[in-house]
């Protein structure tokens, strides 16, 4: 009782600062500093109609990244926590299925949330969206798949190179900006194009659809390691 | 201002449910609510009043009636580092029941002083 | 041929080198372990030739996206940061090498996935000069760390790494409430703009911020009461992980508080009260350290004493105790390394983490037990290495002003070194004069870990025996901080690439 109201006491000194400190800023104040820069020349400077993308890949592209790699390392260490000795020699039990509706379902329905989720990331500079919420929506239907038929599996090394080769595309076009270009990682050297167009703002649609396919492949990746938590017998533990 | 209290509280409440509760899938959660508060109040921050969508879809839009596009950046590279903290943490969750064989984090005291 | 000095290079080409592997690993398993050696290789060759940069210009700029800052991400390096880039990548080749014979367990190639990212997080740290970044830059360390501290398996790594987690994912996020409480009050996130901005703020508004920044830095740094999780997790983790993590992780984190309150808070002044918690982590590390039977866990203690000792050093507020600060910080980095790796040695041809069961393998381990010896001894501040003439910078700089308090700092110091020195002794002790127990066969370490140590150990040796260019780097390095407008000026007006 004593730590639930020592917590008490102390959550409340917190939020009244904090409502203290937040009084001075109040909500729907413009506080824009760089916002208005990044509003004002985002078409001359990249030539993406939405002006979110062009912070996320260009003016702080840096900073996705960071991202990128901090789902990376979330894969790689999801993948280590549940490795088990003798992986190739894992066989998954042969589950009873669920019905007939979910199994046929799931195959009618997943071309279209693969669509769907390419739509998004292709089109990350025109209206909301990007490669990461094209990734998690094609990781889904992967989890969908894997939900109706517990006892297949995705091909784990095929899914490697395709993380590793989207992340070089990324990298890569990086250090060749920095290289050949301007000098500066992550320069925009593509022509900038006809605003609303899907062939505008260089290389931003570029990496949107390797960041697409990253996350779609590391989140496929993370779904089939717990599934085979879940279901895998077989190998030695 | 009702959006940042709202922040604020989801934020103690998952700071409550790490520090108080005992049962490891309630820690969980209250990791979530934590980025989840989080989350909010960095959106909340960007907020322009009569503001719209940064994307300059229709003809007629300035770029002074938008509201701040920086907070809204920020807070998908937030979404997407809290979501893989937790992927890690339901991993670990699931390791430490089957080293243990229970989920009380009272139990799980191996490693002593 | 490519301009090389560019700090952007610094975490660009460890990327690559990251992404490289979970290409190559399905396919040429055997080359995996390679690829970080030739990363970090690279790594410190860059680092190196920016040193003359460094040295010419005081600030080295990188931009981003080909625009200025404060209007992209600019990565900035003063000498501070230089001083420690080079310390990361150093310990991330020579660690490299350490590695390629260590793991013997799999999955290794997520394991090399992994490593080579939580060195590239920790350059990251260091170099950058946005504040989203260093919250960016603080999640990949972290999340690598999480993942690395598992990678056994076994109960005592789960639950140090679950602690670990939910620690650090608190500390994380309040940093990040921090950097959101700095946007909403000065509408940008470039460290030279916000410090600018800033200065229109009094002390009493500019405190909520800085406490939220302070405390999730501090979580990752080893600062009393909010190293919980770390006499756990660094055990836990594979002994050239923990090397790594106890050598340069909680000074990354230090140098990110550092360059908060200095820099962009300015609040050179104020430090003062800081010296409190840089005693208390010192008194609790030291004092824990000296009953611990498990050496990995000592060496972990010993990891809070000495960051708590840095960190006091710095708060004194003076440009002496900041140059004795980044003495010890280059000094305990490097011991510490060394220790951790000759310890991974031991336990890999002993097989077991208690210093009882070390007894008299130091006769038979000769190399093992030397290079321990100098590590040690630089660590606890014996003349005449490396770490005496630390330790003395930072007495010399507490006594400026002498009366009751500075003494007493000073005893406590002093006090703290001879437990320190207590407990090296007693393994020292323990592996070279004791009998060996019976039918206990153990030879030295493989050659490769050796040859890491052994570079390490050169480095040590050249460093105490020629400690006045580093003296020199560290003071100017210490005078450029403290003067916060050499960093300013250089970012706003791109005085760089």
């Amino acid at each position: 009782m004593i730590r639930k109201i020592t917590y008490a006491i102390f959550l409340g000194i917190i939020i009244t600062a904090l409502v203290l400190f937040f009084a001075a800023f109040p909500f729907g104040k413009n506080k824009m500093a760089v916002g208005n820069y990044y509003l004002k020349n985002d078409i001359k400077q990249t030539g993406a109609a939405n002006v979110v993308t062009a912070v996320t890949l260009d003016y702080r592209g840096f900073d996705t990244l960071g991202e990128v790699s901090v789902l990376f390392a979330a894969a790689a260490g999801v993948a280590i926590l549940f490795y088990v000795l003798g992986e190739d020699k894992k066989k998954r039990e042969k589950q009873v299925y669920p019905n007939f509706i979910v199994r046929v379902g799931s195959r009618i329905i997943f071309p279209f949330i693969l669509l769907f989720g390419s739509y998004i990331f292709i089109h990350g500079h025109l209206t909301p969206g990007g490669g990461f919420q094209g990734g998690a929506i094609i990781a889904s239907g992967f989890l969908l798949l894997y939900l109706a038929y517990p006892g297949e599996s995705v091909n784990r090394k095929r899914l490697s190179v395709v993380e590793g080769l989207a992340g070089l595309t990324f990298v890569g076009l990086g250090l060749w900006g920095l290289f050949t270009q301007g000098n500066s990682f992550l320069f925009n050297f593509l022509p900038k194009g006809q605003l609303n167009m899907i062939f505008s703002a260089g290389i931003l649609p570029i990496i949107y659809i390797a960041i697409g396919f990253k996350v779609a492949s590391e989140f496929a990746g993370i779904v089939d390691d717990m599934m085979c938590e879940a279901v895998c017998r077989g190998g030695e533990k | 201002m009702i959006y940042y209290v709202g922040a604020f509280l989801l934020i103690g409440i998952g700071l409550y449910a790490i520090i108080i509760k005992k049962n490891l899938i309630k820690i969980l959660i209250g990791l979530d609510l934590i980025a989840s508060g989080t989350n909010l109040l960095i959106v909340s921050i960007g907020y322009v009043n009569g503001g719209t969508a940064p994307i300059f879809s229709r003809a007629g839009i300035t770029a002074k009636m938008m509201v701040d596009p920086v907070p809204q950046a920020l807070t998908l590279t937030a979404i997407v580092i809290g979501a893989s903290e937790l992927a890690l943490a339901a991993a670990f969750v699931v390791l430490l029941y089957r080293h243990y064989g229970t989920l009380d984090i009272k139990k799980i005291r191996s490693l002593k002083w | 041929m490519v301009k090389l000095a560019n700090p952007i290079l610094l975490v660009g080409i460890p990327l690559f080198f990251a992404f490289l592997i979970a290409v190559l690993a399905p396919l040429y398993k055997k080359s995996v372990k390679y690829m970080p050696i030739i990363a970090f290789g690279l790594n410190l060759t860059v680092a190196l030739s920016l040193i003359p940069e460094v040295l010419k210009k005081g600030v080295v700029i990188a931009t981003t996206a080909g625009i200025k800052p404060p209007f992209a991400i600019n990565m900035a390096v003063d000498r501070l940061g230089l001083f420690l880039a080079i310390i990361a990548s150093l310990l991330g080749f020579v660690v490299s090498i350490y590695n390629t014979v260590y793991i013997k367990d799999e999955p290794a190639e997520k394991f090399y996935m992994l490593f080579t990212l939580l060195v590239t997080g920790l350059t990251w740290m260091i170099i950058t000069g946005d504040m989203f970044n260093l919250f960016v830059a603080f999640e990949v360390t972290s999340i690598s760390a999480f993942g690395l501290v598992g990678f056994h398996r076994d109960k005592g790594a789960v639950e140090a790494g679950f602690k670990y987690l939910v620690l650090g994912s608190i500390g994380a996020s309040l940093l990040l409430i921090g950097v959101i409480m700095l946007y909403a009050a000065t509408g940008t996130l470039n460290m030279a703009d916000i410090a600018q901005k800033l200065l229109k703020f009094s002390f009493r508004q500019k405190l909520l911020p800085y406490v939220f920044i302070f405390t999730g830095l501090g979580i990752e740094g080893a600062l009393f009461p909010l190293n919980a999780w770390l006499p756990d997790a660094h055990p836990a983790a594979p002994s050239s992980v923990s090397a790594i993590l106890s050598g340069i992780m909680t000074t990354a984190a230090i140098y990110g508080i550092i360059r908060t309150t200095v820099t962009v808070f300015n609040y050179y002044q104020v430090v003062i009260f800081l010296i409190l918690f840089g005693l208390l982590t010192l008194i609790f590390g030291e004092t824990a350290a000296f009953f611990q039977k498990d050496i990995k866990r000592m060496l972990a203690y010993s990891t809070i004493g000495q960051t708590g000792l840095f960190f006091y050093a710095f708060s004194l507020g003076s440009v002496n105790g900041m140059k004795g600060a980044f003495m010890q910080m280059m000094n305990h980095s490097i011991a510490k390394a060394m220790l951790f790796l000759l310890v991974g040695g031991i336990i890999l041809r002993v097989g077991t983490r208690n210093i009882d069961d070390f007894a008299g393998i130091g006769r038979k381990m000769k190399i093992t037990a030397f290079f321990f010896a100098i590590a040690a001894f630089s660590l606890m501040g014996l003349p005449p290495f490396f770490g005496f003439w630390s330790k003395l910078q930072i007495i010399f700089a507490t006594l400026k002003g002498v009366n009751f308090y500075t003494v007493s700092f000073v005893i406590i110091v002093l006090f703290m070194s001879v437990i320190e020195g207590a407990y090296f002794f007693r393994v020292l002790q323990v592996m070279l004069f004791k009998e060996p127990k019976e039918g206990v066969e153990v030879k030295e370490a493989p050659g490769w870990m050796l040859t890491a140590v052994i570079i390490l150990g050169i480095i040590l040796i050249v460093m105490s025996v020629y400690p006045q260019p580093i003296m020199n780097y560290a003071g100017k390095a210490a005078s450029d901080l403290v003067s916060r407008n050499v960093y300013i000026n250089a970012v706003l007006h791109l005085g760089g690439l």
